[in-house]
């Protein structure tokens, strides 16, 4: 009998530690899928943001260094730099990313640096308990925004594939959610675009992951899943912004 | 021997770090150290190297951390106030135990302070400077000259320890012009059995500084503590001490030069 299904090479065989409902362990193994299928894994190195991402080394079979909070993307261009020939990504949360670490995401997107960077945006500040994210929605709560996120005082959620999709050095953005078995293939063939573009060049390519975090959104899983789909694919299309549009 | 050149001590320190095997640099523009940068982007590039300016001093020390983590000879240099933003990614490469060169041609603060020579940052240097339990190998150059042959020994030490050195110049020794002698350094590829090149052949590499369990950080932080303590040994100190000295000065930088003078006229 063929054998049609099973856990990528890339991804080691250990259970994970994220919540029930998660998305991050379904980010990882398409990440996995991606190195297989390209055949690149003993190429690839990953910087791990910090956040709940940060584990990345537990779970995939490749080389990987950790970055101070926010600074993956100036990481991954130093590593890229010295081995330009390798595949290099990397993997952080939306504080990481579109807070504390904007500058060196949009410097490094706008330089062209040839990486891949997969972006879980979840809306919340994960790993810390909870507190409001610059891609949190109006009206979320969260622990620093108990009565809602109101634009007034907070201001907006910041739609990062978008924005990145202006930069010259960008060569391809996308937002994809993991929260269905065709979303989740749809953003497999998106993954795959992303790591393959960048080995083709020129430019830094980019994909943006809707994903639930239940624990901090208190609601269970299935819930999680309806809200993302309610509220948050509204405000966050889901798209390639730049690139080619058959992948998706 | 080879003839002398005049040089300032900015631009004889990206000379000495070539000579020392440094390919890849990453930087922010501040006074007083710019010539150090606008050397190396004229010589990294011949030489098959990368030189990047960073859009600040955060992302130049997280490139380096990069470059370090993928096994290369490389650098950045600042002065204080960058110095100073520097600081977490300095605790990173020495909670991830890797070697780099980071340069200080200090300046005067607290704040933005002004652009003249001061030696203020000397607790900062001496001291870890950013969070958590460690120090990192300090150099403190006097001359033109040192400044060349410094980042030589500073690589050797910091790949000898695999932790990141310091060199800790100031405004004086950046801006002056001296004679130096261009020397030809014996450097050898550094060992890279820890540097991330992808898992070919081999089982997966990590590079990190989080350690969660309780019992990990401890036993993280004591190998450390005794890879300080060795560090000691290699002290450089120029000594001049006859045997019936009544007063004994220590000075270093651009201020030892001064007290040389003094003690040379007591
Ligand atoms: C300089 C610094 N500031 C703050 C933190 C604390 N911190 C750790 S993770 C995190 C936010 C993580 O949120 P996100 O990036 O959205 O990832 P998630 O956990 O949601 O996947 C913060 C603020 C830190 N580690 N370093
Ligand atoms: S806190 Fe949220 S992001 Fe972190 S593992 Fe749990 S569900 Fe996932």
């Amino acid at each position: 009998m063929q054998k049609v299904f099973s856990r990528p090479s890339s991804l080691k065989e250990t259970p994970m530690h994220f919540c029930p409902g998660c998305h991050h362990g379904l980010v990882h193994r398409l990440i996995a899928e991606a190195l297989d299928y390209l055949k690149v894994r003993e190429k690839t190195i990953g910087v791990a943001g910090v956040g709940c991402g940060v584990f990345l080394y537990d779970y995939l079979e490749i080389d990987v260094c950790e970055a101070p909070h926010g600074r993956a993307p100036a990481v991954a261009t130093g590593i890229k730099r010295v081995h330009p020939h390798s595949v290099v990504f990397s993997y952080q949360g939306d504080g990481d990313l579109a807070a504390i670490g904007t500058a060196e995401i949009v410097h490094a997107a706008n330089r062209g640096e040839k990486i891949t960077v997969i972006f879980v945006n979840n809306g919340v500040y994960g790993m810390t308990g909870g507190q409001m994210a610059p891609t949190t929605l109006e009206g979320q709560y969260t622990t620093t925004t108990p009565t809602g996120r109101h634009y007034a005082r907070e201001g907006y959620p910041i739609r990062m594939a978008e924005l990145l999709s202006t930069l010259q050095g960008v060569s391809f953005a996308a937002r994809v959610s993991c929260h269905s078995a065709a979303h989740v293939r749809k953003a497999r063939k998106v993954v795959r675009q992303a790591f393959q573009m960048q080995r083709q060049g020129p430019g830094l390519t980019f994909v943006e992951f809707l994903s639930c975090c239940p624990t901090n959104w208190k609601l269970t899983p299935q819930e999680a899943v309806r809200k993302l789909e309610k509220d948050y694919i509204p405000y966050f299309p889901l798209a390639v912004f730049k690139g080619p549009r058959d992948s998706a | 021997m080879a003839d002398k050149v005049l040089l300032n001590g900015n631009t004889a320190l990206a000379y000495g770090a070539v000579a020392a095997g440094c390919r890849y640099y990453f930087g922010y523009p501040i006074t007083p150290q710019n010539e150090i940068s606008e050397t190396l982007v004229r010589l990294l590039p011949e030489l098959g190297g990368t030189f990047i300016q960073a859009e600040s001093e955060l992302a130049a020390i997280n490139m380096l951390l990069g470059a370090a983590a993928a096994g290369a000879r490389a650098m950045t240099s600042s002065s204080s106030p960058g110095i100073s933003l520097m600081q977490e990614g300095i605790s990173y490469l020495a909670g991830a135990e890797l070697p780099a060169l980071i340069v200080n041609m200090s300046r005067v603060g607290p704040g933005l302070g002004g652009i003249a020579a001061s030696q203020g940052d000397y607790k900062q240097a001496v001291w870890g400077g950013g969070h958590g339990d460690y120090y990192t190998i300090v150099l403190a150059p006097f001359s033109v000259q040192e400044l060349y042959d410094l980042p030589f020994t500073a690589f050797q030490m910091a790949e000898k320890y695999r932790t990141p050195a310091l060199i800790l110049g100031d405004a004086i020794l950046g801006q002056m012009k001296e004679p130096v002698q261009l020397k030809q350094f014996n450097w050898e590829k550094q060992k890279t059995d820890f540097s991330l090149t992808g898992a070919a052949g081999r089982s997966p590499r990590l590079v990190k500084s989080l350690y969660l369990e309780d019992k990990e950080m401890e036993k993280h932080n004591r190998h450390l503590e005794s890879k300080y303590n060795k560090m000691k040994e290699d002290t450089l100190i120029d000594m001049d001490l006859p045997d019936d000295a009544e007063l004994l000065v220590v000075a270093f930088g651009s201020c030892a030069r001064l007290v040389r003078t003094a003690l040379d006229w007591a």
